[in-house]
């Protein structure tokens, strides 16, 4: 009795023992296996690369959800194809939407970068700290060896990103021209709504003010309840794109130059101008008294519910043809299509109206200097592929002969219909990998893609809503004045204060009860206490050298 | 000479040693339970503690915790000069006493009002209906809590009908903090009455009976009896409480509840210093100054509370 009692302590103990031990042997997604224990040589030669491309190498991505991306190993047809050509084993470091920023700021501290991750944070303090401590490396000096990289960043958006001569990233181009922004920042509007309350296509910031206010106050869905507001938007953060009406400079970042000075679009005298105008709004009751409180989908819910006559939001088939998935689980008249129509931002004081743009990618590939430079070699071929046309073809439309064919010089989408719900087959269903090496080097980019594919996955009257207005826009609007040399520069005291969330402030400032000048003065004020004035001074120093 | 002192000082002071590990050796298979548990401590709270040193460091990724060079403490002063700094204190403390003042209270007096029901079935009905919010994190809780405040939700929809003005009480700093207390207390007061009910079941219930024969009511047997059955214990929890200030304030509410629209009365030093870090991407060596500065005005608390306890006449948890 005594024996069988003692025996089950020791083993209680042991196993609790182990399981304690187990805990503290596991640090995070990282294993030894994973990190290359070499220093970056710059000397590696020819021999050695090739040396090196005959042996399978791990690599480990830091990628958005890149787990359920790679998690069809054996099944998924191009990954396979992937790791078969470059002779690479993936290894998923994942993270989400809301908490990347946080995973790799931990990841850096604790030594566990990823060999290659994506992430938004080029001209940081962060980025320069990583350059400044070793966490990043370089690109290799000469690119020739992967002539779509070289071309890529030759580019004037691309090449003011060198740092001391290097590039520490490789941006994840959104397409060919900076253009492809056009549908980034815009209004969605009720045109069902605009046509029962009267109202004509608006202009000025009182038009549309006007507009919104009818929306919020006339009952426009006739259900006999004040149950609807005037203009929402996506998240808070898009309240920014109505900036675009006063201080188009605002929405993307780029610095303005007044009186032969550059200051930050923040610091323009014209910002007062469009803080003001979105408190009017929110004080006159057009803007959605919750829009400081939006999470995830509630912008464009409340919007697909018939709760909102307009939104700020991504126009872009790919975001149309989202907001048109949630609005068909409401009832609604109408169809999508025929209830809706696509503003631009009202016309600023000197009359002129402006659309998005900026540089042509949003965040970048970046490379932890743990890697050597075999393995750096075997990724750029990779990056290399993922940006030739081949590739893209590939992370887009699948394998041809199979997922498509060519008509003449008509590319055909053979995927086929899904049988559960009736729509076509999405390429990621059938490889999810596509999850990741159809954004990893560069974004798709449904702006240039031939017209058939993209009435294949967004429909003709979404295709032919966005075209229709694409060519007109391009004539048009102006896109935002943008110097991408200045943008890109980087000082100590910019890099500081381009970390500070403007938004919140301005935020603040509309939801205060004070008077709007007053408010912004003190805003202004904090941000010459964390350096803004040191920023423009060293940044006008730099451009005046 | 001075060796027979050394070995005579040696054999006494070794006696009680020896003694302790044969009673530890006799009591081995308890010794061996406890292990792992005083593992846990000394690997996960005791050993990351010299993490702590950065905030006087400049911390350097490449160089680690050990090899960034010391700063001077120049974390410490960039901190006491930050305007931010001060406020967001100053909201940290109105938070958290207003807590203490507020909040504490309500469970005990739920818990006396529990007590005296007659019907055990209507004694557990109310205990589960007001302990079930407590298992719903604030992630969930602040979902429901958004579509009920929010501008056409389900307050406003009834304040209307009954021909009042809407509030927004989620972006209104002037009744934002006063909206952090009653969700709080209705989340987690059901919660709070455990440990005091348990010290209640913990009276001898011939004192009621007693009490009972010599004619006291409901009243003076809360009173004179249930009370100081539990002051001891509520005494206990408040030292905690108090001690636990600072980082009571609430982050996992605040953060899921606060918007820029109220940062001016509901940010915290702990959602200061998750925003400096991760979304601002502030020195670490800053944000870990910070966290030191938080927990050594925790501790000097937790010993006045305890201090001041023990002057009272109460025990004190230490």
């Amino acid at each position: 009795m005594f024996t069988q009692k003692r025996k089950s302590l020791v083993i209680a103990s042991l196993l609790t023992m182990s399981l304690v031990a187990t805990a503290c042997g596991s640090s995070g997604p990282a294993t030894s296996s994973n990190t290359p224990t070499a220093s970056p040589s710059a000397t590696a030669t020819a021999a050695t690369t090739k040396a090196a491309s005959e042996e399978n190498l791990e690599v480990s991505v830091g990628f958005w959800d890149v787990d359920k991306a790679l998690a069809n190993r054996g099944s998924d047809d191009m990954l396979t194809k992937m790791e078969k050509d470059f002779n690479i084993t993936f290894k998923p470091y994942t993270y989400s939407w809301s908490d990347y920023s946080e995973k790799l700021k931990l990841w850096g501290a604790s030594g566990e970068l990823p060999d290659i991750f994506s992430t938004d944070m080029v001209g940081s303090s962060t980025y320069n700290q990583w350059i400044e401590q070793e966490l990043i490396r370089p690109l290799p000096d000469d690119l020739s060896a992967y002539p779509n990289v070289q071309k890529l960043m030759q580019r004037p958006d691309v090449k003011a990103l060198q740092k001391n001569g290097s590039f520490y990233m490789l941006p994840r181009s959104s397409g060919p021209s900076t253009d492809a922004w056009l549908f980034d920042r815009a209004i969605l509007v009720r045109k069902d709504w605009m046509d029962k309350l009267g109202i004509k296509e608006p202009k000025s910031f009182q038009e549309y003010e006007a507009m919104f206010k009818s929306f919020a106050e006339k009952d426009p869905d006739g259900n006999g309840k004040k149950d609807t507001v005037g203009l929402t938007v996506k998240l808070p953060g898009f309240i920014d794109t109505l900036f675009l009406g006063s201080n188009p400079a605002y929405m993307n970042g780029a610095w303005v130059n007044e009186d032969g000075k550059w200051l930050p679009s923040v610091a323009s005298k014209t910002m007062i101008d469009g803080v003001s105008q979105l408190k009017q709004l929110y004080v006159d009751g057009a803007l959605d008294p919750d829009f400081s409180i939006l999470k995830n989908l509630d912008g464009w819910e409340k919007f697909a519910q018939g709760k909102a006559g307009a939104i700020a939001s991504q126009v872009t088939p790919n975001a149309l043809n989202d907001i048109k998935k949630l609005w068909e689980k409401y009832e609604h008249d109408k169809s999508f299509e025929d209830s809706i129509a696509i503003l631009p931002v009202w016309t600023d004081k000197d009359g002129n109206a402006y659309r998005f743009t900026g540089a042509a990618f949003w965040s970048e590939s970046y490379f932890s200097a743990k890697v050597d430079d075999a393995k750096m070699d075997r990724i750029l071929k990779l990056y290399d592929y993922l940006l030739s046309d081949d590739g893209r073809k590939l992370v887009d439309y699948g394998f041809e002969g199979k997922d498509f064919k060519m008509d003449g010089t008509n590319l055909v989408v053979t995927l086929g219909k899904d049988e559960k719900t009736g729509g076509n087959k999405a390429l990621g269903d059938i490889y999810p990998s596509t999850g990741l090496f159809g954004s990893l080097a560069s974004w798709y980019d449904s702006f240039n893609a031939p017209l058939s594919v993209q009435i294949e996955q967004f429909g003709e009257k979404i295709v032919m809503i966005s075209n229709e207005k694409k060519d007109e826009w391009l004539k048009s609007l102006k896109p935002i004045p943008t110097n991408y040399d200045v943008m890109f520069l980087s000082t100590p005291a910019k890099d500081k204060i381009s970390a500070i969330p403007f938004n919140d402030d301005i935020i603040k400032v509309i939801l205060s009860k004070g008077d709007v000048q007053v408010d912004w003065n003190k805003v202004i004020e904090d941000y010459n206490s964390k350096g803004l004035q040191t920023a423009i001074d060293e940044v006008n120093a730099q451009m005046n050298k | 000479m001075a060796m027979n002192s050394l070995s005579g000082g040696t054999t006494v002071s070794t006696r009680p040693m020896r003694k302790l590990l044969e009673r530890m050796w006799q009591a081995r298979y308890l010794y061996l339970l406890v292990l792992p548990l005083l593992a846990y401590y000394v690997i996960f709270q005791y050993l990351p503690m010299y993490g702590v040193i950065i905030a006087f460091k400049s911390y350097n990724f490449a160089k680690g915790i050990i090899g960034s060079p010391w700063n001077d403490f120049e974390h410490f002063r960039y901190m006491f000069q930050l305007p931010q700094f001060w406020h967001v204190l100053k909201n940290t403390l109105v938070i958290a006493f207003g807590r203490l003042i507020i909040e504490f209270p309500f469970p005990i007096v739920f818990a006396l009002l529990l007590h005296e029901i007659r019907s055990a079935r209507w004694k557990r009905f109310y205990q589960t209906v007001f302990t079930f919010p407590h298992f719903l994190s604030w992630i969930i809780v602040s979902g429901i809590l958004s579509n009920f405040l929010y501008d056409m939700g389900m307050l406003n929809q009834i304040l209307q009908y009954l021909g009042f003005q809407k509030v927004s009480l989620l972006t209104d700093p002037s009744s934002f903090v006063g909206m952090l207390f009653t969700t709080n207390i209705w989340k987690e007061m059901g919660w709070g009455t455990i440990i005091y009910l348990a010290a209640m079941a913990g009276i001898d219930p011939t004192l009621y009976e007693a009490a009972s024969i010599d004619g006291a009511g409901r009243l003076q047997k809360m009173r004179m009896i249930t009370w100081p059955g539990i002051k001891s214990t509520v005494v206990v929890l408040f030292i905690l409480a108090v001690g636990n200030t600072m980082g009571g304030a609430g982050f996992d509410q605040i953060f899921n509840l606060y918007n820029p629209g109220v940062y001016s009365v509901a940010d915290i030093l702990d959602t200061f210093i998750y925003r400096l870090t991760f979304y601002e991407g502030s020195d670490f060596g800053f944000t870990t100054a910070v966290g030191l500065f938080k927990s050594i005005v925790n501790c000097l608390l937790l010993f006045s509370a305890n201090l001041l306890a023990k002057r009272m006449g109460e025990r004190g948890i230490f």
